[in-house]
């Protein structure tokens, strides 16, 4: 959900899991020399599980923009893309609202906006931080499920050379930061 | 002691530089560059350590990871590190360790007196002595006499690092052959990942002398560097060790970093390639003599590296034993730098290559000849050669004693497989080169140079270049060729029975302290097998794992069975390599960081309302939230009446929430679920229970179906993850005919229980649209509304025993909603309250809690499930378990109440459950208390047990026994509160 579109409650408000309002600046987890490790707050996200039993080229045809076909991609920009994470599934990653099309026969497409939260890592330095904490060298344009310091599971998506998008579940959000802190701190080339 | 054998000039150490260190409570000096073996060294100390088992005195032996006797306590306190290799450390100013495994220091040991004892504690003797009245009584005593160091008893204040890398090569070893293999593939486009344990490239190029492709070899080094730095796809890992070869061309390597601020002590790799290349050299093997272990007997290997890498001379006066033409050359190298070099003792016969070039230099050698013992207080004095025939056998009348404070010995080479041999390759014993060499890879891979027993220099560069290309390329090879090697004499051990002595003290096994005497005592006892006499001996055991040991003991093996060593084999080494630190290993997943615990969205109101906050399943939930100055009982105790009188709130998140959807929803769940699934009514609530396979009893919930072909399934909290992979499990192999979709919601939604008598009032403030009356929202039903613009959910559902509501908002929402109800609920006394508080009212209503009322024997029956499986036609997971024999016992234990039977003795969880005659402890238990409280609804203690024949037993009296002591009780219904379930339907 993007924070120009969130729901407006009167009595209800929302607040990221690292504790940013919707409109205000993102939390700054880390920066330093060649290095910006920052939260994104409210994005859209949202699985489209392909029904086994349906018309695999005809789902495909019906849906109003092109999946990735690539195992383990993505296609689009760093603004909304969507991405392949299993055989059958993709998830979409969306600043900006999208239209989505209503679970049907064919798809089944669950709003996961609230569930996950992102971080993205970025400069010449987002390499070797996060080679600090995951087994895997994605190209750019891949995205693929991984265990995040051996612990805990993420998708890891790389949006350029040195840009990576960390999707991890929300209640582990504040390990995560922490955590990339610290990595940024660890890994910061001496004064 | 002023370095009084360090060289004038020479070596790869800066004396600019001087650093002080302190060894066995001694001031010493050295410089940058020294490991501390090489300073050691340089300062004349000889005693270096104490051997593991009878506590001899022992001297540098090696020069690297193969050191064996020199094991030392490094630093203190907190940083202190035990059983770290002399040689491996590079020395620092302020350095102080000490040697392990004697007191008061390695000089003067007290237990040295244990070597005395040698005779009646050989390989095995525990096995047969010490046994009465048990081996236990004496093993503490035992085991204290034959440590090592000491593990550091206080958290370790540095930070351990982990990096993950890729290549499409991984070189291990950077010398020549190495550095050929590393450039070659790099020139053909690879990215390449140059492993090394030295600060510096080179390997035996920093020590060796002579040409490489007509250059000297430190400018064929200086060149080669050059070329590395120009090439960008190479990356360079110094102080690096791999230790660790895995399935998939793994490599685990830990690499050292300078000591100093706030920068990780150390860094373990774990490097993934498309092929890896070893270069990893070869081990240069002892000689086998009675009293080889005296401190001054050394490697021949190593103190060329002592001279020419640290600018150290081994000793004055130094004699050299061997059975090939390596350690002519070292002779000649220490001539050159001054040492007289006394005699070279040749046990082979003939006239090898070198032996015109000694005979110039004026270097006396001696053909047919080992030595058969040495002398020497503190240190080597004296060797004893013999003549020896050509099975090495000493020839009686020919000894003389020579003078020396240095005996070099080289008993030959060995290829360092370790690494291949973890990688699953094959090993096979060459008869040309009498050692074990690679043959079958199992992995993607190459060796090159000494690794694959390439000897010659020129050749193994030529080979491994060839090999890095190969390596570039992919290609892959299955077998290795033999190498052309000269024919190598094999000397497993010095012979000396035919003049009168036996193998007692000609030591095999330096770190693990085994002899000769010992292996053939091994054989005696038909302990013949490699795999056995390596357990019997413990040769190869320690922390060297036998890189000086293992083929001469094989070697030696060979020869009393009369079996050619190929034919003994050798065992399979593991990893690691080298030891490691468990704070490499742990990294930084230490502190905080060891095992994350999950947030709640509404952790801000918890931290504010002083909750008492504590681990359930990986979640740091609320347990209760004490008042000032109040006991954790009377809080619970507060909680739980504010409920059951008015109304309460409770952070429900956690609990695992599936979406299951397709049309094929309802017979897959129908399928994983005990219960019927297809009655349920879309908007309708019913809780249920999942077997695993086995028919145990594995998680419960509560399921809804939100629409015909949507169901939400509840589960555990810890258990949601599992579950849902375990349905993935089930779909993608075992049901692939069902057309579902399964997607983890746990964290999407947040939320919020209200229980008590008040609820439906307060979650009436919040206009959610939601007609919240009796009749048009009953218990176990559920409805969608909007607070607002915000999707909100509602399952009327409990498991306090209260009219409850089960809210969920999505998780941003999380804390608002928390906050808005405790506003809503103000007037009417809200109070939050925690998990202690639910389980004392569940536990009053009766309401089972997986995990804590079950236990890895139950069957749905046992908890009261009987009558649903039977009515249920269908089959689902688990079901045939339900109905063998074992299922259908009638003395099964069930899930009941227990009541202390003077109302007011709280009975313990986990006491036994006993008939009213029991009087010890042997007697049969009938079950066991489950769950226990002091109810404060009801004033008295309440309690649930699995009790055999439970439910027909009911009204009976029994006893509970726990920890001595007996407490009369009454089996009762589970349900103590609300039997009739009125409170739930308000």
């Amino acid at each position: 959900m993007n924070q120009n579109t969130l729901p407006a409650s009167p009595g209800l408000r929302a607040i990221s899991s690292l504790g940013t309002a919707p409109g205000a600046t993102p939390q700054l987890i880390a920066q330093s020399a060649g290095l910006r490790v920052v939260e994104e707050p409210f994005l859209q996200l949202a699985s489209l599980r392909l029904s086994r039993k349906a018309d695999r080229a005809a789902a495909l045809g019906a849906l109003p923009f092109d999946l990735p076909a690539t195992p383990n991609g993505w296609t689009g920009d760093a603004a909304s893309s969507l991405a392949r994470f299993e055989p059958n599934a993709w998830m979409l990653i969306s600043v900006a609202p999208r239209a989505l099309p209503e679970s049907a026969d064919a798809w089944v497409v669950t709003d996961l906006s609230s569930r996950l939260a992102s971080v993205r890592l970025q400069g010449a330095r987002a390499p070797a931080v996060l080679a600090a904490a995951t087994s895997v060298s994605l190209p750019v344009s891949g995205f693929t499920r991984t265990l995040f310091a051996e612990t805990v599971p993420v998708l890891l998506q790389r949006l350029a050379d040195d840009d990576y998008r960390l999707l991890i579940d929300v209640s582990l959000a504040g390990y995560l930061s922490s955590w990339l802190a610290d990595a940024s701190r660890l890994t910061a080339p001496a004064k | 002691m002023s370095q009084a054998f360090r060289s004038s000039q020479g070596g790869r150490i800066d004396r600019s530089r001087p650093l002080r260190f302190r060894f066995d409570g001694r001031e010493y000096t050295g410089y940058v560059g020294d490991t501390l073996a090489s300073a050691l060294l340089a300062n004349g100390v000889r005693v270096t350590g104490r051997s593991f088992k009878y506590h001899r005195p022992r001297g540098l032996m090696a020069a690297g990871f193969e050191e064996a006797n020199t094991l030392v306590q490094l630093e203190s306190g907190a940083r202190t590190q035990p059983n770290l290799r002399a040689t491996q450390i590079e020395l620092y100013d302020g350095l102080e360790a000490r040697a392990v495994n004697c007191w008061p220091n390695a000089r003067h040991d007290v237990f040295g007196f244990f070597q005395l004892l040698k005779p009646f504690w050989p390989a095995g003797f525990y096995y047969k002595t010490f046994m009465a009245p048990s081996w236990h009584l004496y093993e503490p005593a035992i085991r204290h006499g034959a440590g090592l160091g000491v593990s550091p008893k206080l958290a370790d204040p540095d930070v351990y690092d982990k990096c993950h890398a890729q290549a499409d090569v991984i070189v291990v070893g950077a010398g020549p052959s190495g550095l050929a293999a590393a450039i070659a593939a790099a020139r053909d486009g690879a990215s390449v990942v140059l492993v090394d344990d030295k600060p510096a490239l080179g390997g035996s190029l920093q020590y060796e002398p002579g040409l490489v492709e007509g250059l000297p070899a430190a400018d064929w080094l200086k060149a080669r560097e050059d070329e590395i730095r120009s090439l960008p796809n190479i990356r360079v890992l110094g102080c690096t060790t791999a230790f660790g070869y895995y399935d998939h061309n793994h490599l685990l390597a830990n690499e050292l970093l300078p000591a100093g601020g706030t920068s990780p002590r150390q860094r373990l790799w774990k490097i993934r390639g498309r092929q890896i290349v070893l270069a990893t050299g070869a081990l240069e093997r002892p000689l086998v003599f009675p009293n080889n272990d005296r401190p001054g007997v050394m490697l021949a290997g190593a103190a060329l590296q002592y001279l020419h890498r640290h600018g150290v001379l081994p000793g004055r006066r130094v004699a050299i034993a061997t059975n090939n033409d390596s350690a002519y050359a070292v002779a000649f190298e220490l001539r050159k730098a001054g040492v007289e070099v006394v005699q070279i003792a040749d046990s082979r016969g003939g006239q090898p290559a070198p032996l015109a070039q000694a005979q110039v230099l004026g270097i006396p050698v001696t053909m047919t000849c080992a030595p058969t013992d040495t002398r020497g207080r503190s240190g080597l004095q004296r060797v004893e050669l013999h003549d020896v025939n050509g099975q090495g056998q000493a020839q009686p009348g020919t000894g003389r004693w020579l003078d020396a404070d240095v005996l070099l010995v080289s008993g030959g080479w060995n290829p360092t497989v370790h690494l291949f041999s973890q990688s699953g390759g094959a090993l096979r014993f060459d008869d040309q080169q009498q050692a074990f060499v690679p043959h079958r890879l199992a992995q993607a891979g190459h060796l090159v140079g000494a690794a694959a027993g390439q000897a010659e220099r020129d050749i193994a560069v030529e080979a491994a270049r060839v090999a890095g290309r190969d390596a570039a390329a992919n290609r892959i090879v299955r077998e290795l060729a033999p190498v052309a090697s000269t024919a190598q004499a094999a000397l497993w051990s010095v012979n000396v029975e035919a003049i009168g002595r036996g193998p007692s003290k000609s030591w095999v096994d330096f770190a693990s302290d085994s002899t000769e005497s010992d292996l053939r005592l091994s054989a005696r006892e038909n302990f013949v097998s490699v795999e056995h006499f390596k357990r019997y001996t413990t040769t190869g055991m320690m922390t060297d794992q036998g890189k000086t040991s293992n083929v001469n003991a094989i070697g030696i093996l060979s020869g009393v069975l009369g079996k050619a060593p190929g034919e003994v084999g050798t065992t399979r080494f593991r990893p690691p390599f080298n030891p490691v630190t468990f704070g490499a290993i742990a990294g930084r997943n230490v502190g905080a960081y060891y095992r994350p615990l999950r947030q709640l969205a509404a952790q801000e109101a918890h931290d504010a309302a002083g909750a008492k906050m504590e681990d359930y399943g990986a979640w740091m939930r609320p347990a209760f939230y004490p008042q000032a100055g109040e006991q954790e009982s009377a809080t619970i105790h507060r909680e739980v009446l504010a409920v059951r009188s008015g109304v309460g709130i409770l952070d429900y998140s956690p609990l695992g929430k599936i979406l299951v959807q397709g049309p094929d929803a309802a017979e897959f769940l129908t399928r994983v679920y005990v219960n019927n699934v297809r009655t349920l009514k879309v908007g309708a609530c019913r809780y249920g229970l999942m077997l695993g396979e086995d028919g145990i009893v594995k998680d419960d919930g509560v399921l809804t179906r939100w629409s015909e072909n949507s169901y939400l399934v509840g589960t555990t909290s810890g258990q949601a993850d599992r579950i849902v992979e375990w349905m993935e499990e089930w779909l993608q192999c075992e049901w692939v005919d069902l057309d579902v979709t399964v997607e983890s919601v746990t964290t999407q939604w947040a939320v919020v229980m209200l229980a008590g008598p008040k609820a439906r009032e307060v979650l009436s403030r919040l206009d959610s649209g939601i007609d919240l009356a009796a009749a048009a929202f009953p218990h176990m039903s559920a409805r969608e509304g909007r607070i607002g613009d915000v999707p909100v959910r509602v399952a009327r559902v409990s498991f306090t025993g209260e009219l409850g509501y089960e809210i969920s908002v999505p998780w941003q929402y999380g804390l608002s909603l928390w906050n808005a109800l405790l506003e809503a609920g103000k007037p009417l006394g809200i109070i939050p309250f925690g998990i202690e508080s639910l389980m004392v009212m569940r536990t009053e209503k009766g309401f089972l809690h997986v995990g804590s009322d079950t236990d890895g024997l139950t069957l749905p029956q046992d908890v009261g499930f009987g009558a649903i499986i039977d009515k249920k036609p269908e089959d689902f997971i688990g079901r045939r378990t339900t109905m063998t024999p074992d299922g259908r016992r009638t003395d099964r234990r069930q899930l009941v109440g227990l009541a202390p039977v003077d109302g007011a003795s709280l009975l313990p969880v986990g006491g036994h459950v006993v008939d009213a005659a029991f009087k010890a402890a042997s007697g049969h238990t009938q079950g066991w208390v489950t769950s226990s409280f002091m109810s404060p609804t009801l004033g008295r203690p309440v309690a649930l047990a699995l009790v055999e024949r439970g439910r027909e037993r009911l009204g009976e009296q029994v006893q509970v026994f726990d920890g001595g002591k007996l407490l009369p009780a009454k089996i009762v219904s589970m349900t103590a509160y609300d039997p009739e379930g009125e409170r739930l339907r308000m």
